[in-house]
């Protein structure tokens, strides 16, 4: 969808939306409006590659039917397939996720916020991979806007209440 | 006359292939960065088609053959300046002029070539009006001149490295766009009965205003109303990310869904004064939040008890959650909690405002979409009357 299906872009601002990614090695990737959602940077050190994936939900449980950038775990098998296919070695791979809060307080009958799940989901998918998580700020109550710098995987996570975090 | 649901789907897609066409053409005429923020297809009464109030500037084309209608390429007054500073760099008016002039032709094909091929049929397009961002509001000309409600489809492309942006408004001949969706098998719905909940949910927002007003003292009414049929995953760009304070509930019954009312910042400021009328320095206390959990609710009793009254059904919310933040958060774990049942959503948008448009109040409703199906299936046309509840009827 979106920025992730459309020409490799590597200048400029490249915005992601929701259920969508990019991949990049110039320029800054952005995504804002991050409530229960995840900002997931996967990039590669060596490279000078970024990738930036906004999901909504945790797992697709194998339901090829549902769209699979809306998914941790199945958007995260895409992009790092097109951080590959871009030159990425995928052993240098780090990831960086901000988000995953708890903006409305939800009846969750004992399954956590779908922000946790969101969270839990991201760090189990990247260990899976092998991927470590070099830098988190998630949880709490705040929405965020996350801004990766394509070129060095540096990230800046803004929370609206006025807190920003660089990993 | 019935409206298939996966007809809007298609459509909706369509629209969105468009956008990013128009804006691939924008991107390789000019060099700069375009980004499809949000598509969607609604539908309004003439009264409502709201552009936004801006000053644009663009074109305006007609088409004939497979669709009818007319398309309307705006772009906000900066947006203009940089395509022109692009195209036509030091050249006079004239010039300047006649590059948007070729922008917005070009674009307006490319959004228009997918309809066609979709259609396989050919459309015609005019050539372009110019717009000189003398109207305030450039609407398709024919829209103004009927009391009925039309659909409107709608785009939004950013420049990402400019923070401007353009629009896209195709407002299809109204008849012919409904024979377009007429299912050709399959569940359908009639046309004549997603007007009629357009109506009732206006009734319930009206119902809200007067609520607020009562409570506070400020005279408010509903201005824009519209039902949006939107992807899921853009119903949070759709709000967008500017900072709303407000309250969100959850609503039980036929239909159960989500209500976000969201107040820009001095009009949140507003209705709490009325109610708590304390200094505040920036945070808001529990008495404040509660002061809003309060108007929260009798906002919501009003907008609820407007459908359950003509579906007939009962219709419970639970106790509002107190919100302050960007708008695109806010929605973001409601959505998340719909994406994992549906594609799409039924998006219904009131905005209630004053007069002199210093307050302004925007009332968001999901209802879940196959129970807003089966609700619409139920519904009978001629309760649609009844959105006040006659005291002989409760007692």
């Amino acid at each position: 969808m979106g920025a992730g299906s459309g020409p490799f872009s590597d200048t400029g601002r490249i915005k992601v939306s929701i259920a969508d990614y990019a991949v990049a090695s110039q320029g800054t990737l952005t995504t804002s409006g991050l409530g229960s959602c995840l900002g997931i940077a996967i990039y590669d050190p060596d490279q000078g590659i970024s990738s930036l994936f906004h999901p909504m939900l945790p797992y697709r449980n194998g339901d090829d039917s549902r769209p699979p950038e809306r998914f941790v775990d199945s958007g995260i098998d895409i992009v790092v397939g097109e951080l590959l296919a871009a030159g990425a070695d995928e052993s240098s791979l780090r990831a960086k996720i901000a988000g995953g809060a708890a903006v409305v307080d939800f009846k969750t009958n004992g399954e956590g916020s779908i922000g946790d799940r969101n969270v839990a989901a991201a760090r189990d998918v990247l260990a899976g991979r092998g991927i470590e998580i070099i830098g988190e700020e998630t949880g709490g109550d705040c929405g965020r806007t996350v801004r990766v710098d394509a070129w060095t995987g540096e990230v800046i996570v803004e929370r609206t209440d006025g807190v920003n975090t660089e990993l | 006359m019935q409206i298939d649901i996966d007809a809007l789907e298609t459509y909706n897609s369509l629209a969105r292939e468009g956008a990013r066409s128009a804006a691939e053409s924008l991107s390789q005429l000019t060099g700069l960065e375009t980004h499809v923020e949000v598509t969607n297809v609604s539908l309004v009464s003439p009264a409502d088609l709201d552009t936004g109030g801006d000053t644009r500037s663009g074109v305006r084309v007609e088409l004939d053959g497979a669709l009818e209608g007319e398309a309307v390429l705006t772009f906000k007054e900066d947006a203009r300046q940089i395509i022109e500073n692009v195209l036509a760099p030091e050249a006079d008016q004239r010039m300047r002029r006649s590059s948007i002039e070729e922008v917005g032709n070009i674009m307006t094909s490319g959004f228009i070539d997918g309809w066609a091929d979709h259609l396989d049929e050919i459309i015609d397009i005019s050539p372009p009006t110019f717009l000189d961002g003398s109207e305030a509001d450039p609407l398709p000309a024919d829209s103004a001149s009927t009391d009925e409600q039309l659909f409107v489809i709608r785009s939004r492309v950013e420049f990402p490295d400019e923070a401007a942006d353009f629009r896209i408004l195709l407002v299809p001949e109204r008849d012919a766009f409904i024979e377009a969706v007429e299912p050709v098998d399959g569940d359908s719905i009639p046309f004549e009965k997603f007007e009629v909940f357009n109506e009732m949910t206006k009734s319930g927002a009206e119902k809200a205003a007067t609520n607020v007003t009562t409570m506070t003292g400020i005279e408010t009414a509903v201005e824009i109303n519209r039902m949006s049929f939107v992807p899921i995953e853009e119903v949070p760009v759709s709000v967008g990310d500017q900072r709303y304070i407000g309250t969100v509930m959850e609503y039980e019954g036929t239909p159960s869904g989500y209500l976000a009312i969201l107040f820009d910042r001095p009009s949140a400021e507003a209705v709490v004064d009325a109610l708590v009328p304390v200094e505040t320095d920036g945070e808001w206390s529990e008495m404040e939040q509660s002061a809003m959990k309060e108007i929260g609710n009798i906002m919501t009793s009003g907008f609820i008890d407007g459908w359950a009254n003509v579906l007939e059904t009962s219709i419970d919310h639970s106790p509002p959650t107190f919100v302050s933040d960007m708008g695109s958060s806010i929605m973001s774990p409601i959505v998340g909690q719909m994406a994992r049942t549906q594609e799409h959503a039924f998006l219904l948008d009131s905005v209630i405002r004053t007069d002199d448009g210093v307050f302004r109040c925007e009332l968001f409703a999901l209802p879940h979409e196959d129970e807003l199906r089966e609700v619409l299936e139920e519904l009978l046309v001629e309760r649609a009357d009844r959105t006040h509840v006659s005291p002989d009827e409760v007692f």
